[in-house]
């Protein structure tokens, strides 16, 4: 069934120029899916408009068969949860405690519960202990931690994240990572967004949706975008490094098209000489 | 000797309940011609170190020289603050707190007037640089708040780089930038080095340490646990508890045990990597 399905939409901020230009795509629940794309692509945007927090100038966006619309984005609204790009414009409350209570308070989550789902969320994202303090006090990565846990907290069925992870260090990008698959787990509806340049993160999804200049240029599994070089050159992307290595071993007539690791490729050089 | 850092401790809100402690008795010199990357876990204390190079915060104990002077004593007047500014350029890792003016083009050449520098010339300077870190000119009257969140950034790497400090420092300059935009302003800084600036960086991205660093320092809870070379890091078993290798090592390394004659510090690179396994196949043994 399709979560997500996006149709010619259309999107400028003013009338200097359109944004996003006629942007097709749709999402199968339970997916999780990657939005690769140059810098001013207009990744962003489209989470704020699929989030409904922009209009779109003109085009649709259905949410399990529902069209967004003024209407129905308070109700479908409540299915989603948006990381932003920048943590500091999602904070509200005066402590890391408050902001996620923030969150629930709006979704009507009864008070009594509250207090273990915000510690639980804190605890898997390794914040716990600081529950109290100001979120404009934290580090870079302590503030991306905080609005991953807020968002989890809401229990949402499509999760967008929005370069959520930038700013952490190889460590915790891959607890987070496994966090999330291992809500997946529990929950195989839950419908993952993923807007991010960092394409070893972008390897582990089930499709990539490259954009670029506020259009779809392609979708396809990982091995499909990251096998195309003349695609990424294109849309500004580097492939990850075992990618890498393979297309420089196929340059050196080492046949390692069907490779996947590093110790295939160890081998085949190996056996290369 | 262009920065040294004797024994700095950094305490947020002293003399309060809330008082933290986030950067205990660190020292470490920063060499004219430095490439120094600081690296380290959310929260080590990165970015609490690298505000205080520039005098933006004082220690709390301890203190910071640049070009044997103490920043106490550059910060004293308002006119060697400024000398201080623009000896030490500073990118923090939030730029988008670092832009105001009302068009990019002004934006970029506010910090240049603002240094004595007539009009014209600073919006020259200003163009020049905007265009370095990969916008292009219908950019220039554009509004820095009606930007994406890697255009805001470019932006403000082309506000400091503009004021040609002597002392680059920038915190997670790559955070945000797309892979080629990444690599372009990777390219960037490297001239910038080769023409003879010292540069600071901040990151996570160990392939930089290894591509670019002849330095690296690592913070652990508040702590230098590591101050030394690249080659000296990644062989470092207590060092390697904390952070990840890059793929290029991990990559030579595996080769290595099976046989094959490479040098891993050597391979610094996909590029130098393949070089290696090149020279291997061609050598008849
Ligand atoms: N508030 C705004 N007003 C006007 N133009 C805007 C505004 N925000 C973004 N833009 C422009 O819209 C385009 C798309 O921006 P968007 O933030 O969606 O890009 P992005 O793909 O998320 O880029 P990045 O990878 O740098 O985050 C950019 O060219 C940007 O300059
Ligand atoms: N203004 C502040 N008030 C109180 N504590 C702070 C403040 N700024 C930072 N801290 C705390 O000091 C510690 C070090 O923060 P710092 O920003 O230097 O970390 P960092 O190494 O740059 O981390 P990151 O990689 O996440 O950016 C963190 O635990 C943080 O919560
Ligand atoms: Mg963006
Ligand atoms: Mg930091």
């Amino acid at each position: 069934m399709k979560k997500i399905e996006v149709k010619n939409l259309k999107f400028a901020y003013n009338s200097k120029e359109t944004v996003i230009n006629g942007l097709n795509f749709s999402v199968e629940a339970g997916k999780y899916v990657s939005i690769l794309g140059h810098n001013g692509s207009g990744k962003s945007t489209l989470a704020k408009l699929l989030m409904g927090l922009l209009v779109p100038g003109s085009g649709e966006i259905f949410v399990d068969g529902k069209l967004l619309s003024s209407e129905t984005v308070d109700e479908i609204r409540l299915k989603m949860a948006l990381v932003f790009q920048n943590p500091d414009n999602q904070f509200i409350g005066s402590t890391v405690e408050e902001d996620v209570a923030f969150g629930l308070e709006n979704r009507k989550v009864p008070q009594k519960e509250m207090h273990d789902i915000i510690f639980k969320y804190l605890r898997l994202v390794g914040m716990e202990e600081f529950y109290d303090k100001e979120p404009s006090n934290l580090s870079g990565g302590q503030k991306q931690r905080v609005a991953i846990a807020g968002a989890l907290a809401l229990n949402p069925d499509i999760l967008i994240l929005d370069e959520a992870t930038s700013m952490l260090d190889p460590k915790g990008k891959r607890e987070i990572n496994e966090l999330i698959n291992s809500l997946r787990d529990v929950n195989p509806e839950l419908t993952i967004i993923s807007i991010t340049h960092d394409v070893n993160e972008a390897l582990f999804s089930d499709e990539i949706v490259l954009i670029s200049s506020g259009k779809v240029s392609k979708v396809a599994t990982p091995e499909e975008i990251f096998s195309d070089e003349a695609l990424l050159t294109k849309n500004n992307v580097i492939s990850p490094f075992v990618y890498q290595i393979k297309n420089r071993l196929i340059d050196m007539g080492i046949d390692a098209s069907n490779c996947k690791t590093m110790d295939e490729m160890v081998e085949l050089i190996w056996q290369s000489k | 000797m262009a920065i040294e850092v004797k024994h700095v401790s950094f305490t947020y809100s002293p003399k309060t309940p809330n008082a933290y402690e986030a950067l205990k008795d660190v020292s470490t010199c920063i060499n004219d011609g430095d490439y120094l990357t600081i690296v380290g876990q959310t929260g080590s204390g990165k970015s609490t170190l690298v505000q205080m190079l520039n005098g933006l915060t004082m220690p709390t104990s301890g203190a910071i020289f640049v070009d044997e002077q103490d920043t106490k004593i550059w910060c004293k007047k308002t006119k060697t603050t400024r000398l201080l500014r623009k000896k030490v350029g500073l990118v923090f890792q939030f730029p988008e707190y670092q832009l105001f003016e009302e068009t990019i083009l002004k934006d970029v050449a506010f910090g240049l007037i603002n240094y004595g520098m007539k009009k014209e010339q600073a919006y020259e300077k200003a163009k020049e640089y905007i265009l370095k870190v990969g916008l292009n000119e219908s950019y220039f009257t554009k509004s820095p708040f009606e930007l994406s969140g890697g255009e805001k950034r470019k932006v403000a790497i082309a506000g400091i780089l503009a004021l040609e400090p002597e002392i680059l420092i920038l915190d997670e300059p790559t955070a945000g930038l797309d892979p080629k935009s990444k690599e372009d302003l990777l390219n960037l800084i490297t001239q910038l080095h080769d023409e003879g600036k010292t540069i600071a960086l901040v990151t996570h991205n160990m392939s930089i340490v290894r591509k670019y660093a002849n330095h690296v320092i690592l913070i652990e809870k508040g702590k230098a646990f590591f101050d030394g070379t690249p080659d000296e890091f990644f062989v470092n078993d207590e060092v390697c508890k904390i952070i990840e290798v890059p793929e290029v090592i991990e990559f030579a390394r595996k080769l290595k045990v099976k046989g094959i004659d490479i040098d891993v510090n050597k391979a610094t690179s996909v590029d130098s990597l393949v070089e290696q396994i090149k020279l291997w196949r061609a050598k008849d043994e």
